[in-house]
């Protein structure tokens, strides 16, 4: 079939046309005419074939559809004819568009696409809702639901949590998940290479040591290795037998693209991880539930089935099972709730700079096309004058426009699918410990939002030139008057209005780019009142090795001992958390003894479980009192250290807190025993260098043991020239441990990290609304330029100065910019303060940042006047007057 | 020649569609042949524009009171011939009704003694 369909018909009417014209011919021959005179005759009898054609296709009906061909051919010749204008449009149009697909196709890996199961629509989680804390229950619990519900066909639990992966130096940390026999039946995804388990793995603790590997952590971990089914691996220094590896996508149930890369039988979690009593206890609140319903079983069914059993069981066991009559259950193949409570600042922001993106390109091409309708004036006139309609010119110019967005968009998804493989080649490190895979690619549905975007796009910026271009006053225009209809615009003109927002949306970006370099310079200043320089720490997580707390003791005091030993360390201790990395400190809420607090309202503070010579270590100085020491252990009289911000806040000087005590809540709400102030320390950075003094303690690591501590160690010299002999003093110890040394330097980054992808992102994004704020003001000022020639002419004939001149078209590109500058200072004032929290030892209003970006921004705008007013300033008079 | 063509009479479209669908109602036939098969029997009164013609042969089609499709002719040629349908006979049952009336109420008009004298 031909293209376009009117073609096929096209040609038959010319071939009917051509067969009446023969008979017609013949007829006369046969009536004795000679073939010239016949010939000729019957054309002059048969009449104007093309006006005859355009007569009959107007029968057709394809009227509309045709009108559009020809305004599309005609607009692509338009386009053609003007290759600069085209690829700037274009151009501009593909950074916005490209900004909008690149993301949107990042929110539909992470959020639009469903877990790979089979039928995701029957499969549901059941999510505890406690304080969006998450999932989370325990095996008995998980038991009774079981046998509590008819609504699922399978119901299958599972554990998450970090496994060490092989041993020595080629160890890593993984993300495995601990399963019941029938979760994988529950997905209904069967393994792509070898076999995954089943319920046969629910028997006798310990008597499957069996892993399932994902795809990509078989990518990743091992290789590729297409022999590792049947393989035997490490996890946790146990002996595991690889029997199969899942296909490509497959990441359990978990949203945001976080992929689980182990999957081991629940029966082996004590071999994996000894200590915790998994099976028993009914508070151990690890488990995640998921299940899939019966046929024919509604979600609103077994949300019933769930919650009776939920009420039940928080009812029999209030102490252990708070909160769980709460439970409820959500399909997995819709965007949940979880994720949706963490991202949408994140996503609203970037998804607001991109619309903002887009915004900034519409108004550009808007403004190349108001410029262009003014170098079409005449055409437009002509089409007028011969009767063109005003709807139909509109819709041509229309067209123009939706061919410039759909060149725009087409360019914007290749470059899109540039920025998303750069993304796949060179991952941005992880926000979250956990290995992320989603596929970022351009699929049907990021198409479809492409095109809605260009479309959308193009009547933007095309609308309101095109209405512009069409209201035209004739006459004027086709006199050739340049100083005509549209000559002279209002003060206020579209253009204007454009380039001043341009301005000032660039203005927006620069300036919160510019807070957050500064507060990139201001932090390297900051004191975090610690030692920065000569420090190293080392995360210690003794669950992955099996130790019960009695070896556990045994390892932190003999590990001190021997890394205390080592040349080139001056201390060595343990916290149960870095200051100042970001991580997330504990708190409590704590009752200090003679401070009653209305209603049992405790206030809550932060705290650090820190080891013997941690402040010595740290260089964090004493203020009163002693630091703790290996005297307070286990058994000894409870001890607390307090900084000068808690002490002050309750016992006014930091010499009279010593001896006073407080109490911590404990589970349950109930106070424990009593601690004794014995030291009070000096401030410092807790959670982050933006931070407010705030008050903070310390309680004695040897009192509280905890699996997962972190080594702090303070060097004499530079720490990185530790670093491998630190490693390997820890491996010595236990070659099962997985070991990362970092220097504090290092940890500091981490928290400067989303200032830095803050400052570089803002600041392109403002680089690019400043360019195309530039193209825009140059435009305006050479339009003015062109536009006055013969009044500059006059100007210059009456004794004008080029200087004065030079002046004169300068101050109008200033004045937009001035205007811009203002709107765009005031907006960025607002907006700033939204920030405060993210930047570091500078105000949202810094006054630097506000006096130079503006400046700057001045000048690049002065300097886009200054280069077609140069051309006003060289005319010369008789020209200009002879023009007019 | 020149007195022949004073002779012919303009058609209004409605009495062009009417006289098409007359003519096909013999066969089917072709756009030159329904002209001359016009012609003739209007006594060469009735000239066909095939500016109006082709038109109106494709409006018809389009209003599927007329079919049509490529034949070869007697004469080894291929040409489209157009075919009434049974939506263009009901058609032209209708016009041709309507234009009975028309031409009796115009002739009432033109000889109102003569309609006097027989009511």
């Amino acid at each position: 079939m031909k293209f376009p369909p009117w073609r096929r018909r096209e040609d038959e009417l010319e071939e009917e046309i051509q067969s009446h014209l023969r008979m017609a011919i013949r007829d006369r021959m046969q009536r004795g005419e000679s073939p010239e005179e016949a010939e000729s005759a019957a054309r002059r009898e048969f009449g104007n074939v093309g006006l005859i054609k355009e007569t009959t296709r107007g029968m057709w009906g394809f009227g509309a559809l045709e009108t559009f061909w020809q305004d599309l051919r005609y607009g692509a010749r338009m386009l053609l004819k003007q290759p600069g204008f085209t690829l700037m449009a274009v151009l501009t149009l593909s950074l916005g568009i490209g900004a909008n697909t690149a993301i949107f196709s990042v929110l539909n890996a992470l959020l639009l696409r469903p877990p790979l199961a089979a039928q995701p629509e029957q499969m549901a989680q059941i999510d505890k809702m406690e304080q969006g804390v998450g999932n989370h229950t325990s095996f008995p619990n998980y038991r009774d639901l079981v046998e509590g519900t008819e609504a699922f066909s399978a119901l299958a639990a599972f554990d998450t949590g970090p496994v060490n992966l092989g041993q020595g130096d080629a160890m890593r940390r993984v993300f495995g998940e601990s399963v019941t026999g029938n979760y994988f039946p529950a997905f209904g995804v069967s393994a792509a290479l070898g076999r995954t388990f089943g319920t046969e793995t629910d028997g006798a603790l310990g008597a499957y040591p069996v892993a399932v590997v994902s795809h990509g952590a078989w990518r990743r971990r091992f290789g590729a290795d297409p022999g590792l089914v049947g393989k035997t691996i490490l996890l946790n220094g146990q002996q595991f037998t690889v029997i199969g590896i899942m296909p490509e996508g497959f990441r359990g149930a978990w949203p945001l693209g976080i992929a689980p890369e182990i999957w081991t039988p629940l029966t082996m979690r004590q071999q994996l991880n000894p200590g915790a009593d998994l099976f028993g206890d009914r508070g151990a609140h690890s488990l995640s539930v998921i299940g899939r319903l019966k046929l024919g079983v509604s979600q609103a069914q077994a949300q019933a089935e769930v919650s009776l059993v939920a009420k039940r069981l928080a009812e029999s066991y209030p102490k252990e099972n708070r909160g769980l009559e709460n439970a409820k259950i959500y399909p997995i193949d819709k965007i949940n709730e979880i994720p949706m409570r963490v991202i949408p600042v994140f996503m609203g922001l970037v998804t607001v700079i991109a619309g903002l993106i887009l915004l900034l390109a519409c108004a550009n091409v808007a403004n190349l096309l108001l410029s262009r309708a003014v170098q079409r004036r005449q055409e437009v006139a002509i089409r007028l004058a011969l009767g063109a309609g005003r709807r139909r010119l509109i819709r041509q110019l229309l067209t123009e426009s939706l061919l410039l967005a759909l060149a725009g968009g087409a360019a914007g998804c290749l470059l899109a699918v540039c920025v998303t493989s750069l993304l796949r080649l060179f991952p941005p490190p992880p926000l979250v410990p956990v290995p992320m895979e989603f596929n970022v690619t351009v699929d049907s549905r990021v198409l479809c939002f492409t095109l809605a975007v260009s479309l959308l796009s193009g009547v933007l910026f095309g609308m309101a030139p095109a209405w512009l271009a069409s209201k035209l006053d004739l006459v004027p225009m086709l006199k050739d008057d340049r100083r005509g209809a549209g000559g002279r615009a209002s003060r206020f003109s579209l253009r204007n209005l454009l380039v001043i927002s341009q301005v000032a949306v660039s203005l927006v970006f620069l300036i919160c780019a510019g807070l957050f370099t500064r507060s990139l310079q201001q932090a390297n200043s900051i004191d975090p009142g610690f030692e920065t320089e000569r420090a190293l720490t080392v995360p210690l997580d003794l669950e992955s090795v099996g130790y019960d707390e009695t070896r556990g003791r045994l390892f932190y005091r003999q590990s001190l001992e021997q890394i205390e030993r080592m040349p080139g360390v001056q201390s060595a201790t343990l916290a149960k958390f870095v200051l100042a990395k970001g991580e997330g400190a504990g708190s409590s809420d704590v009752a200090v003894e003679g401070y009653d607090a209305p209603g049992a309202d405790y206030p809550s503070f932060r705290f650090n479980l820190v080891g013997p010579r941690y402040f010595e270590t740290m260089g964090i100085p004493l203020l009163a009192g002693r630091e703790f020491n290996s005297q307070d252990s286990e058994g000894a009289p409870l001890v607390v250290i307090v900084n000068e911000t808690m002490a002050r806040r309750f016992w006014q000087a930091p010499q009279s807190a010593l001896g006073r005590r407080m109490r911590l809540m404990e589970k349950g709400n109930v106070l424990g025993p009593y601690y004794e102030v014995v030291g009070v320390t000096k401030d410092s950075k807790y959670r982050s260098l933006s931070e407010e003094p705030q008050s903070f303690f310390y309680v004695s690591a040897l009192q509280d043991y905890r699996q997962q501590m972190v080594l702090h160690v303070r060097t004499v010299g530079e720490p990185s020239l530790l670093r491998s002999a630190l490693r390997d003093r820890v491996l010595s110890l236990d070659k099962g441990l997985m070991v990362e040394v970092a220097t504090m330097r290092e940890n500091l980054a981490a928290s400067f990290l989303p200032a830095r992808v803050a400052a570089v992102v803002l600041g392109l994004v403002g680089l690019f609304g400043l360019s195309l704020a530039v193209v825009g003001i140059y435009g305006v000022v050479s339009y003015a330029v062109s536009q006055r020639t013969g009044e500059i002419g006059l100007r210059m004939a009456l004794g004008a100065e080029s200087r004065d001149i030079l002046g004169l078209m300068i101050r109008q590109g200033l004045k937009l910019t001035l205007i811009g500058v203002g709107v765009g200072a005031t907006l960025a004032l607002a907006l700033s303060r939204l920030l405060s929290r993210l930047l570091i030892g500078v105000s949202a209003a810094d006054p630097v940042t506000f006096l130079a970006v503006p400046l700057l921004l001045t000048a690049v705008a002065v300097f886009s006047c200054w280069i077609p007013a140069r051309r006003a300033a060289k005319v010369d008079p008789m020209i200009a007057l002879r023009c007019e | 020649m020149k007195a022949r063509y004073q002779n012919r009479i303009e058609l209004l479209q409605g009495t062009l569609d009417m006289l098409i669908l007359q003519t096909l109602q013999w066969g089917p036939q072709h756009g030159y042949g329904i002209s001359q098969a016009i012609r003739t029997n209007s006594n060469e009164t009735l000239q066909v524009d095939t500016g109006s013609l082709y038109p109106a042969l494709h409006r018809l089609e389009r209003q599927k009171w007329i079919s049509s499709e490529w034949k070869v002719s007697e004469n080894n040629q291929r040409v489209k011939a157009y075919r009434l349908t049974a939506a263009g006979k009901k058609h032209l049952a209708a016009e041709r009704s309507r234009w009975e009336r028309l031409t009796e109420a115009v002739e009432g008009v033109l000889n109102p003694a003569r309609k006097e004298s027989e009511a």
